[in-house]
């Protein structure tokens, strides 16, 4: 064997530093940061992305509105004009308090659900950092503070503006001294950022333990649902108001925001008998999941990490899995076998993909509650309100996991298939949303309304609930030109909350119009057929409208695979 | 017919793996004694042993699932071994596993890097955590980046690169630290004709240098045409090792290719292509 200088060259050991001028750990935490705001495979980019500034936006929005929205209630003006008296300033707070404790969970949970194959590292960073001369504990050390600093930052941006401005109102409200408005403003500050690490580290404890405890396939077939109820709760915690709940023997004394109001009444000086019980319970909780969270995301780390390639058991057969599908299946027959082909690849995509099969969880879950809940009210119109929350929300998360990608580099086996100007798929993604529509919608409707109003009336009724929810999802496909799951996420990053706005909007008029509407053909049952009589008119409107614009050469029909910007310089045709 | 696994090579070189071994008894930059790696029950290693000096190029071939990337992940220290040892410089890699890693190059298999990055600051990361200088990083970067076409890309991030692309940039940053151990783990894998050339030209001429070098490869070409010397796996095993010219003269008339296909797969080929064949013309419906 020839070859120069061979034996003589000895290892390299540690480089010397030049004074700071490389620094690893550091390197390595800028690293973790940026993959927890952006990183992560891209071919399964599947996630919402915004930039590290608008994602602070967007969190720090809701604080913010609210605080000023609050400029009303805490107006003096408006006291003397209703000629109202003084009311005691720490109750009459409370409830917007325990919004703000409730605000910051919400947004911690939330977060944290979302991002937690992110908090961790994983199969992609082992690869990467493994081979490099870095130990495992700067690793772990630098993915700590990483997730540590965000976080912090987290917390600060959701309570930064109404750490300032709540108690300023208040305090000038009540012309509060200066002593008692710091006092408020630091209470309120500590509260919130005490309640939001709690959220934090509860949530990281729990699928910390569980990564660490469970059978590494268990663990991998059970987070997702563990995320997805907890990103319900969160958005339960975000949404539930301000309306504190009363009674130390309730229910509602296992509801954390509860605890944290007390802390807040407690740092501010003024706890109310009401509130005293659950103090302990906030300090004690906070204890145990700082103790519990570091012990679990330690144990978590070590199993994620260090033993992510040895993972070697093949799949379980899962027949249920199968003999579910195998049901959902029947809504493909009679399809054309390109639209079958579509069906098929959505429906397992959506169930099998672990973000999809969250956003579908969130969605129907979040349904499922706010429809539970209505369906159990003694007003009988609320409880006809019930099928179509659910509905609602359902086909929007569907709407939501179609812009959702499965896996873009895969999707040239569309391309390489299709005549793109011609446009298939739409008729699967029906069929997908009435899949899923019968049997986690109108099934359960029509058993509970047969339970309360009869045989032929809950008929009617699920009918109703059919063909309003299918008219809806036509409503939500309008325009859509792509093969679902196939095409990068779109950037909603610029008109975010708009959109947010609009479905707020569109949620509240689907749930009272429908149920309205659904009373109406209860009470007046001859007059159901001009429903599918209105549906049928509308299709052929519809039809012709986009025959006519065909006809114009004004209707863009080619399926689209990758997500075009908006032009920048429009040359006019004269 | 084929060289045995416990060849001349191999022999003069293997140790017993009990404890009061001298491992410094060895010359090799790297070395496996009797690994083996089992996933559940499933034995995906068994008794593996090679040795590779200062300016050796050791190929390990074998077909898929012959266990190249088990051995590649557990030479790496990604993956621990059921049993056996991998030593460097005569010392059990895992007693100072850092040290290792500032002398070895690594390409894997797989390159699954960071979309969000760009290739520059890929390489920075990766430079920055071998504690490069700055200074030193950027005259290396710029000049490999330059030599593989990518400098012009340099800015773009790596989610836009083509798989060709994203392996020039992994050979880049194994390479950057000058190491004295490269393992390449089916790093032509990708590339187009001109890199992969200037890539076979550039491992020969750094094991003239006396880098060592393990290559691991299911395609036997490349494998003859680079390396000084061969392993050749099926099932987890060694069938066959030893120095290139050694081993070719032990197929005695008949070629590299047909000797190799005659120890690991077993199979008609005219046979199953023409199965295939059948199949790609029967009718569609």
């Amino acid at each position: 064997m020839s070859h120069t200088s061979p034996r003589n060259s000895q290892p390299q050991s540690a480089p010397r530093r030049a004074n700071g001028a490389y620094r690893p750990f550091l390197r390595l935490v800028r690293h973790f940061l940026a993959r927890l705001v952006r990183g992560g495979h891209e071919s399964e980019s599947s996630e919402f992305e915004f930039g590290p500034g608008p994602l602070l936006g967007v969190l720090a929005a809701p604080g913010a509105c609210f605080s000023f929205l609050l400029f009303q209630k805490y107006s003096s003006l408006q006291d003397w004009i209703m000629g109202r008296r003084m009311p005691n300033i720490y109750s009459f707070s409370a409830p917007d308090k325990y919004f703000f404790i409730g605000l910051a969970m919400g947004v911690a949970g939330v977060l944290t659900a979302l991002k937690w194959d992110r908090i961790l590292p994983d199969s992609q960073d082992y690869l990467n950092l493994a081979p490099l001369p870095v130990p495992p504990r700067t690793i772990f050390l630098a993915n700590a503070l990483a997730v540590a600093f965000a976080v912090t930052l987290v917390a600060i941006d959701v309570n930064g503006v109404s750490t300032f401005l709540f108690p300023l109102e208040v305090a000038s409200y009540a012309h509060l001294d200066v002593l008692q408005s710091f006092r408020f403003i630091a209470a309120h500050a500590i509260c919130l950022t005490l309640a939001s690490l709690f959220m934090f580290c509860s949530i990281l404890a729990l699928l910390g333990t569980m990564a660490a405890v469970l059978p590494r396939t268990l663990f991998r077939a059970c987070s997702p649902w563990v995320r997805g109820g907890v990103l319900i709760g969160s958005i339960v915690l975000f949404v539930a108001g301000n309306v504190v709940p009363r009674g130390a023997d309730t229910i509602g004394r296992f509801y954390p925001p509860l605890w944290f109001l007390s802390l807040y009444q407690w740092l501010e000086g003024h706890l109310t008998p009401a509130m005293a019980p659950f103090l302990h319970k906030a300090l004690y909780g906070l204890a145990i999941v700082m103790v519990w969270m570091p012990a679990a995301y330690a144990l978590g780390y070590r199993r994620s990490f260090a033993g992510v390639l040895e993972g070697g058991k093949p799949p379980r057969k899962q027949p249920t899995a199968r003999l579910a599908l195998g049901f959902l299946d029947l809504f493909g027959s009679g399809a054309r076998p390109f639209d079958r082909a579509c069906y098929r690849f959505m429906l397992r995509a959506i169930l099998r993909s672990d973000s999809h099969r969250m956003c579908l969880a969130v969605a129907a879950g979040l349904g499922w509650l706010l429809g539970a809940q209505l369906a159990m009210s003694p007003d009988f119109n609320s409880r006809l309100e019930a099928p179509f929350t659910v509905a609602y929300l359902l086909i929007l998360g569907l709407r939501i996991a179609f812009e959702m990608p499965a896996s873009v580099p895969a999707n040239w086996a569309f391309r390489a298939a299709l005549d793109t100007r011609v446009h298939p798929g739409l008729g699967a993604v029906r069929r997908v949303i009435l899949s899923l529509l019968v049997p986690l919608v109108v099934a359960p409707a029509f058993v509970l309304a047969w339970r309360d109003i009869g045989f032929g009336a809950a008929l009617i009724h699920a009918f109703v609930v059919l063909a309003l929810s299918m008219s809806l999802a036509e409503v939500m496909l309008a325009g859509y030109r792509k093969i679902p799951l196939t095409c990068p996420m779109p950037p909603f990053g610029s008109n975010f909350l708009v959109l947010i706005v609009i479905q707020i909007v569109a949620f509240a008029l689907f749930m009272q119009l429908g149920a309205r509407l659904d009373s109406w053909f209860l009470e007046k049952p001859w007059y159901l057929p001009l429903l599918p009589l209105a549906m049928a008119a509308a299709v052929w409107w519809n039809r012709r409208r986009i025959a006519q614009a065909r006809e114009d050469g004004e209707l863009d029909e080619t399926l689209v695979f990758e997500n075009v910007g908006p032009v920048a310089i429009t040359r006019l045709d004269l | 017919m084929f060289v045995s696994p416990k060849s001349r090579w191999t022999q003069g070189r293997e140790l017993s793996a009990g404890r009061g071994v001298n491992y410094r008894m060895s010359a090799a930059v790297l070395e496996a004694r009797n690994l083996a790696k089992k996933y559940g029950a499933v034995a995906a290693v068994r008794d593996i042993a090679f040795s590779i000096g200062p300016g050796e190029i050791l190929g390990v071939l074998g077909p898929n699932g012959a266990g190249k990337s088990t051995i590649v992940k557990m030479v790496t220290g990604l993956v621990e071994p059921t049993a056996g040892h991998v030593l460097f410089r005569g010392e059990p890699i895992q007693q100072d596993l850092t040290l290792y890693k500032r002398n070895l190059g690594y390409v894997p298999e797989q390159p699954d890097l960071y979309g969000f990055l760009t290739g520059w600051e890929y390489l920075e990361l990766v430079a920055t955590l071998r504690e490069i200088p700055p200074r030193v990083m950027r005259e290396k970067a710029s000049a490999m980046l330059q030599c593989y076409t990518l400098y012009p890309h340099r800015d773009s991030p790596i989610a836009s690169y083509s798989k060709g692309m994203r392996q020039r940039i992994v050979l880049i940053a194994a390479m950057m630290h000058d190491p004295e151990l490269l393992v390449l783990d089916e790093p032509f894998s990708g590339l187009d004709v001109t890199s992969a050339a200037v890539t076979r030209e550039l491992v020969e001429l750094l094991g003239r240098r006396g880098k060592a070098v393990l290559f691991s490869s299911p395609v036997l070409e490349q494998v003859e045409k680079m390396c000084t010397h061969l392993t050749l796996l099926k099932k987890g095993g060694v069938v066959a090792s030893g120095p290139i010219a050694e081993m070719q003269a032990g197929f005695a008339g008949n070629s590299l290719e047909a000797g190799f296909m005659q120890l690991t797969e077993q199979v008609d080929v005219a046979h199953i292509a023409q199965e295939l064949a059948a199949a790609v013309g029967a009718p569609a419906r």
